[in-house]
């Protein structure tokens, strides 16, 4: 595992490298910037007090400078008005928009879009688990006749349609509202046992909406594996010998069945912290995913370019955690791929 | 009749100047750009593995393998015995960094009562090393999981029994 181990590193290290230079040129794409908008603003309004602060941060977070000096100064590979004060040094810049250090606007939503989206994961494989066996061992039975029913609907329902329907029989029918993720009085206070709790009581919706295509997905892709590994011949075989069935189904099936949810890990993890963005605007959800959208919108690009990049990372690490685990768990070489040195 | 493999002098050179990179990336990182205090340990960590890296290509550059009907022999820095008849395992794994999982290496683990031997596919011949050690494993009633008989059917080794 160590050379292993290794080989991936080498090749996150470019990876990492690329992404992050391929994230900032996109953010800079877009002629001007914030500030130049700003400053345009000022200008028209004549406000000297502002416009130096506009020209100090422009100063401050190089802007003026080659896009070249600004991606390494943002990576910190390179010193600006501050020293070496980038993202490998942990200052993820300064949100022009909030007017605020970008760790300190993102704080808070990042970790409810944590919560929120673990949450989902876990309903999702509560849920799933359990079905997908249940249909794959008890196939064209009616019970799983009647959940693969249940699957394509929820395969095929949009989220943020199934939120708004949600949201309209809530409404209409029960007088409640069901949006935000927490009572409107908790908001920017700080953690507290109750607010934890007006959380908790208005986690459920956005859980079951963003949850709902995800685990019928899942139902499906681990129906089909299962299906796939129980007509192997060790498995006839070791029904042959008396092996009982249900540790017959966690030994050897169960394990080779999981291991696309495993290879999705790596996906998991940036989608836990902006995963279901539309989502959340649709239910006016405070979470991370609506930031972005209006970071990208208003070129607000230390806190866009930061996001995204730590989304990347997330990306990274998620897909070394899951080769890892697939290398260890799995080590068989594949036949139809090519052949070993 | 003593059987010897050593590694491959080009795949050597390969694994040294991975681990020599990957060591000037970390330690150039931590050492011009003075990073943030969890940034500092995965950059260690990762310069430290890239070291042990190194060194082990450095030790694989001076070991020998050697097997006979006795037992099979790792001569080098880090020498190392395992009579056949003390073998309680043999495991034989396919890695790949590639996502269709094509390519690759294999890695081979002989297992002893106290001490293990393990060699990657870069050894020379190492099919016919592997698949000796099969057919010890076999003849002493060693028992070969799913993957290491795919994987010996993979190189074109068939065991019986």
């Amino acid at each position: 595992m160590l050379s292993y181990t290794v080989r991936r590193l080498l090749i996150m290290i470019p990876t990492l490298l690329v992404i992050s230079f391929v994230t900032f040129s996109i953010i800079k794409l877009p002629p001007g910037d914030f500030l130049s908008n700003q400053i345009a603003e000022l200008q028209s309004q004549g406000d000297r007090a502002a416009m130096e602060k506009v020209e100090f941060l422009r100063k401050q977070y190089g802007l003026d400078k080659s896009f070249l000096e600004q991606y390494a100064v943002w990576v910190g590979l390179w010193p600006g008005e501050r020293g070496f004060s980038g993202l490998l040094q942990g200052d993820w810049g300064w949100s022009f928009e909030y007017d605020l250090p970008v760790g300190q606007v993102v704080g808070d939503r990042m970790l409810l879009s944590l919560i929120l989206n673990f949450s989902v994961v876990l309903f999702t494989w509560a849920i799933a688990f359990p079905i997908g066996v249940y249909a794959a061992t008890n196939q064209y039975s009616w019970g799983d006749h009647g959940l693969t029913l249940l699957g394509y609907v929820g395969l095929a329902t949009p989220n943020f349609l199934f939120a708004l329907v949600l949201m309209y029989f809530a409404n209409v029918q029960f007088g409640l509202s069901i949006g935000g993720i927490m009572d409107p009085e908790y908001l920017g206070r700080s953690w507290s046992w109750a607010k934890f709790g007006s959380v908790l009581t208005h986690l459920w919706i956005p859980v079951i909406v963003i949850g709902t295509s995800g685990t019928a997905a899942m139902i499906r892709r681990l129906r089909a594996n299962l299906l796939d590994e129980l007509q192997k011949q060790y498995v006839v075989t070791a029904r042959a010998r008396g092996v009982p069935p249900l540790r017959l189904l966690l030994k050897y099936p169960m394990r080779m069945a999981l291991n696309p949810f495993i290879a999705d890990i790596g996906n998991l993890l940036p989608s836990v912290i902006s995963g279901s963005a539309i989502v959340a605007v649709v239910l006016s959800l405070q979470t991370s995913g609506p930031m972005l959208l209006e970071a990208l919108r208003s070129q607000d690009q230390y806190l866009a370019g930061s996001f995204l990049m730590f989304l990347s990372l997330l990306t990274v690490i998620g897909m070394f955690i899951s080769d890892l685990l697939l290398a260890a768990l799995d080590p068989r070489i594949r036949l139809t791929g090519g052949a070993a040195k | 009749m003593i059987r010897q493999h050593r590694y491959g002098r080009s795949a050597l050179a390969l694994e040294g100047a991975q681990g020599l990179a990957g060591l000037a990336v970390a330690l150039g990182l931590l050492l011009t750009t003075r990073p943030a205090g969890p940034v500092i340990w995965v950059l260690a960590a990762a310069a430290g593995l890239f070291l042990v890296y190194f060194g082990r290509a450095v030790v694989r550059s001076l070991t020998r393998i050697e097997l006979d009907e006795r037992s099979i022999r790792a001569w080098g820095p880090l020498e190392t015995v395992i009579p056949w008849d003390e073998m309680r395992s043999l495991r034989l794994n396919h890695y790949s960094t590639k996502s269709d999982r094509s390519g690759g290496w294999m890695q081979l683990d002989v297992r002893g009562a106290r001490r293990s031997i393990r060699v990657d596919s870069s050894l020379n011949d190492f099919a016919a090393l592997a698949a000796a050690a099969g057919r010890e494993a076999l003849r002493r009633g060693v028992p070969l999981d799913e993957r290491t008989r795919l994987n010996l059917d993979a190189l074109g080794i068939a065991l019986h029994g």
